[in-house]
């Protein structure tokens, strides 16, 4: 029977009377890309401290491999490699030096480590600066770098806690390159996330994370299906969402009504029928709509279906 | 082995700051320089005190026997006092006060005609001219007082010459050179003992304080002051030295690399003791740095190589233990500037390490063994001095003994935070 390479099982956190993580469950098999996708203060990032021993957790247990992380830490933190959310290396040093360092920390010496930084360096595209100190690198390039080190020791399990926030649109087409690079070598990648096209287009299962809990877990075709043939209509008015919403959730063959910064979102069964009758509503209390939005089932879609709430709120 | 890397990794981060290289090794030997030129450094040890030129006119003629004027000067041509005076004859009172006019002497000595008559065999009052350049303060009156001194046993001899020899003549006794030795021997005791109680101290009444009389007899006086500036800079800037290479936790802990650490197969305990291991490791290079810069700049002499292995031990482990303590209880790094500068400058003050003498006054001597500081430079006083080997002993033992303590403690604070 193989192993799970991740296995979170009853997972909670509380920090003093916040609940973060409630007891979610769920196994990520070896050689695959897993993604938590959720909005800011899903609960992410403390799952994925908890998966790399940073935090304990208040009940529950994860292993790696089989590898419980509170009872053999070393072992299971020797087969994963973390990228923090935010870049944590060492300015003053330069890249080699940085690599050299993490490096070390797992355990690698000698002529091993020194052929494993040139390689590195050559998958993040950094060899000819590699001297330079990364205080002088441009965001991209400490993002490289930051993801090199985790590579170093050629972990089983990948652990990136979005690696892609706030950064230029080429540095992060390079690095969901690298991610499915990286997979292709037999990584498995745990990656967390709250751009579902990034979720989409990496994984082979999600789970959809809202305050502290797993709302659904799945293929994207899987998660999908939850919200059926259902489309999803944004209008922008030009007045409060609040004037509206009653009046369009009683149309016929609307399932969801939400609003967010004077967009309203609509979930439908058919938009073609439905649209003309949110107009109508719309102008039975003056209320001129001034750009209509239709989009085909998504992550999004499913994740307002499930929640009720949009992914960006 | 992953000890040393984190140590090594953070030793190198820290001497690649400007902050700390600036604070650790150009801050105490701008200092020291500064102090170093202000007392004349770089102008050989014979410039130690200002030279005093003396001008010397003997107008003393003894009908018969001592020539009194000759022996004061004899005095000033001593060779004990050559490193500061040099006296020279003039022929009359009008040449020394023409050359001291011109700035040529700094103190003219008028030794009246009937000086040794007047002296020896009493009679009327004489008067010795002492004319000084008015910029000048210390120097002239040591030549007042050394004049002083001089006359002060001639005429207590003469007393006691005469009263001997009066009471003699009434018992019917002859005075004899045997007798009159003795006499005079007893005479020297006696007035040293009258003027330890004139002045209510059991010291003599009179002491030129060396800096040490057990110092090293190769270190002249400069050398004695700067060696003791430097250290007191050396001391001072290794507490801000370690107090900043441990800060290099809070950086961590700010900039996520410390929770990227733990997120590898490395203990906890492991990573601490590095950071711990890097800060002595630092604050003894910084120590090794200076000694030997203040060796090839300022001509200090570090002798007594084992005593300063044991006070540099001791001076390490003291910063050490005070910058892991101080930094285990600040919440952050916008914290630890202010708390650093105001905590080390007042507890390095305290300690003394800014006078650059011996003795301190008894209230700053009380106050500094509260201070590690303190101790520290008690230790370094005592390397210096060349002092009794169980004071030496003693003060490396506290200073130690405060810095084990003090580590420990913030060991123990550190480990309860971040490991």
């Amino acid at each position: 029977m193989t192993l799970p390479a991740i296995q979170v099982t009853q997972l909670e956190k509380a920090f003093g009377a916040l609940q973060a993580v409630k007891g979610i469950t769920f196994e990520v098999a070896p050689g695959e890309i897993f993604s938590l996708l959720g909005p800011n203060g899903a609960g992410k990032s403390t799952t994925i401290s908890i998966i790399s021993g940073l935090l304990a957790p208040t009940a529950g247990e994860v292993a790696i491999f089989g590898r419980s992380i509170l009872r053999e830490p070393n072992a299971a933190k020797a087969m994963l490699g973390v990228v923090p959310q935010d870049i944590a290396l060492y300015p003053d040093l330069s890249a080699r030096e940085n690599l050299v360092f993490w490096g070390k920390m797992y355990g690698l010496r000698g002529a091993e480590l020194k052929h494993r930084v040139d390689e590195i360096l050559a998958v993040i595209g950094l060899t000819d600066r590699q001297k330079d100190r990364v205080s002088t690198f441009s965001g991209g390039m400490k993002r490289r770098v930051n993801i090199g080190a985790a590579l170093m020791h050629r972990p089983s399990v990948v652990i990136m806690d979005e690696p892609t926030v706030g950064i230029d649109p080429q540095s992060r087409r390079h690095i969901l390159d690298n991610v499915k690079d990286l997979n292709r070598q037999g990584m498995t990648v745990l990656y967390t996330t709250h751009y579902m096209e990034e979720a989409a287009e990496l994984s082979h299962h999600i789970a959809i994370m809202d305050e502290g809990v797993i709302v659904a877990c799945g293929t994207h075709d899987e998660l999908i299906r939850l919200v059926g043939e259902q489309t999803r209509i944004d209008l922008r008015l030009n007045a409060e969402a609040e004037k509206v919403m009653a009046g369009m959730s009683a149309v016929k063959g609307v399932s969801k009504v939400t609003s967010l910064d004077g967009t309203v979102t609509v979930l439908v069964d058919d938009s073609n029928r439905v649209l003309p009758r949110l107009f109508e509503v719309a102008a039975q209390v003056s209320v001129r709509i001034l750009s209509v939005d239709i989009q085909e089932p998504n992550l999004e879609t499913v994740f307002l279906h499930l929640t009720g709430r949009a992914l960006r709120d | 082995m992953k000890t040393f890397d984190i140590a090594l990794k953070d030793i190198l981060q820290s001497f690649r700051s400007f902050f700390l290289i600036g604070m650790g090794i150009f801050a105490p030997l701008i200092i020291t320089a500064l102090l170093f030129f202000a007392f004349g450094g770089f102008a050989g040890e014979a410039s130690d005190l200002p030279v005093l030129k003396l001008g010397f006119v003997n107008l003393d003629q003894p009908a018969q026997g001592q020539n009194l004027g000759e022996m004061i000067f004899s005095m000033f041509t001593d060779e004990s006092v050559s490193g500061w005076l040099a006296a020279a004859r003039y022929p009359d009172e009008q040449a020394a006060l023409a050359a001291l006019d011109n700035r040529e002497l700094g103190v003219a000595v008028i030794i009246p005609q009937c000086l040794s008559q007047a002296a020896l065999q009493g009679g009327q009052g004489v008067v010795i001219k002492i004319i000084q350049d008015p910029t000048l303060t210390v120097t002239p009156s040591v030549v007042r007082n050394m004049i002083q001194s001089f006359l002060d046993g001639v005429y207590s001899g003469r007393v006691a010459y005469e009263l001997i020899s009066a009471r003699s003549a009434s018992a019917g006794l002859q005075a004899t050179p045997e007798t009159l030795t003795a006499v005079f021997a007893a005479l020297q005791s006696w007035y040293t003992d009258f003027q330890r109680s004139l002045f209510h101290s059991p010291a003599a009444p009179l002491v030129l304080r060396l800096p040490s009389e057990n110092a090293d007899p190769t270190a002249g006086g400069m050398q004695q002051v700067i060696r003791l500036i430097m250290v007191g800079q050396m001391v001072f800037f290794s507490f801000f030295t370690a107090a900043y290479a441990m800060e290099s936790i809070l950086r961590e802990h700010e900039n996520g690399t410390l929770a990227r650490l733990y997120t590898t197969p490395t203990p906890h305990m492991t990573i601490l003791i590095g950071k711990l291991m890097a800060v002595v490791i630092t604050v003894l290079l910084q120590a090794i740095v200076l000694i030997l810069l203040s060796t090839v700049l300022f001509k200090i002499r570090w002798n007594a190589i084992d005593r300063l292995a044991v006070v540099v031990f001791a001076q390490v482990l003291a910063a050490s233990g005070m910058g892991v303590l101080i930094i285990s209880i600040l919440k952050n790094t916008r914290q630890a500037g202010p708390v650093i500068g105001a905590g080390l400058s007042v507890t390095g003050m305290a300690g003394g390490l800014f006078t650059a003498a011996n003795t301190m006054p008894d209230v700053l001597t009380t106050v500094s063994k509260f201070t590690p500081q303190g101790w520290v430079m008690d230790a370094w006083k005592n390397y210096i001095n060349n002092g009794p080997t169980p004071a030496f002993l003693q003060s490396i033992a506290i200073a130690a003994a405060i810095g084990l303590a003090l580590f420990l403690a913030g060991a123990f604070i550190s480990r309860r935070r971040f490991a």
